[in-house]
């Protein structure tokens, strides 16, 4: 994520991190951000509202939106913690970006299901 | 000191706090989209609930124990469970080690493959990834139904008892 936001934010991309998880409030939101350095905002969706309006049900899920729609979503990467072998993300913004359209716009990847309030 | 009665005694004892820890899960075997469908035919005639997990998913620690629970009592009536990793294959001890703790019965496997958006499609094309995840097949080894994130375990009993 850092290195994402250092890279991209350079080429005019803009970054809204959201954290939807009912179980990690505002708190532990923020010390979460400090402890890792964060440079950028993470914010608090209190009653999951964006992560349902998305449709997004787990941790992490990345949408690339161009001019209102959405273009690519999915996955950051293909490592949980190894080395990455397909920088998904990162191409599909550089698709973007190059004014063409992310290849695949749809990506499948393991993670966490979002806490969501019932 | 009767040494022999001793061991005897620590013996039973160790016997006693393994079975009440549970089952032994056994070696945990490398999992992919070919031995989905193998899987399956080795357990035609009974009624398969496959879980996929991971060591970093809390909801999927959380919902174990009530997995082996539900085994427990529905083993006698044919209900399997097969558990499924999604850690990277470098974590496989700590997978195991969680397993062991929490008494998962065998067979316990890890997904090793090359590419997890083919092998997550190949499960169910519906599937986005998301843990826990479990899918329940039936006798004639077809997919029942199937559950993403906390699932309450009453109504999966009853789907399950369905199946019985």
């Amino acid at each position: 994520m850092k290195s994402l936001y250092g890279d991209y934010s350079a080429k005019g991309v803009k970054f809204v991190f959201i954290n939807s998880n009912k179980t990690e409030d505002g708190t532990a939101v923020k010390a979460h951000a400090a402890t890792n350095g964060f440079q950028f905002a993470v914010y608090k969706d209190p009653g999951n509202i964006v992560a349902d309006v998305f449709g997004a049900e787990k941790t992490p899920e990345a949408y690339v939106v161009k001019a209102g729609k959405i273009v690519y979503h999915g996955r950051i990467d293909d490592a949980q913690k190894g080395p990455i072998k397909s920088h998904t993300l990162r191409d599909a913004l550089d698709a973007v970006l190059d004014g063409g359209t992310p290849q695949p716009a749809e990506t499948n990847a393991f993670g966490c299901t979002i806490k969501k309030v019932s | 000191v009767n040494t022999p009665s001793i061991r005897r005694g620590l013996l039973l004892t160790l016997m006693l706090a393994t079975t009440a820890a549970g089952a032994d899960p056994g070696p945990l075997h490398d999992y992919n989209i070919e031995q989905h469908g193998k899987l399956l035919k080795q357990h035609a005639g009974q009624v398969v609930l496959v879980n996929f997990w991971a060591t970093w998913c809390a909801p999927c620690r959380e919902e174990m124990p009530l997995l082996v629970a539900m085994e427990k009592k529905l083993r006698a009536e044919g209900l399997r469970i097969v558990t499924v990793s999604a850690d990277e294959i470098e974590d496989k001890a700590q997978a195991l080690e969680f397993l062991t703790a929490m008494g998962v019965a065998a067979p316990v496997y890890i997904k090793n493959v090359e590419d997890d958006d083919a092998f997550i499609e190949s499960i169910d094309p519906e599937w986005s990834g998301a843990l826990p995840a479990l899918y329940l097949y039936g006798r004639d080894g077809k997919l029942a139904r199937s559950w993403v994130g906390e699932t309450k375990m009453a109504e999966l009993e009853a789907a399950i008892r369905e199946l019985l």
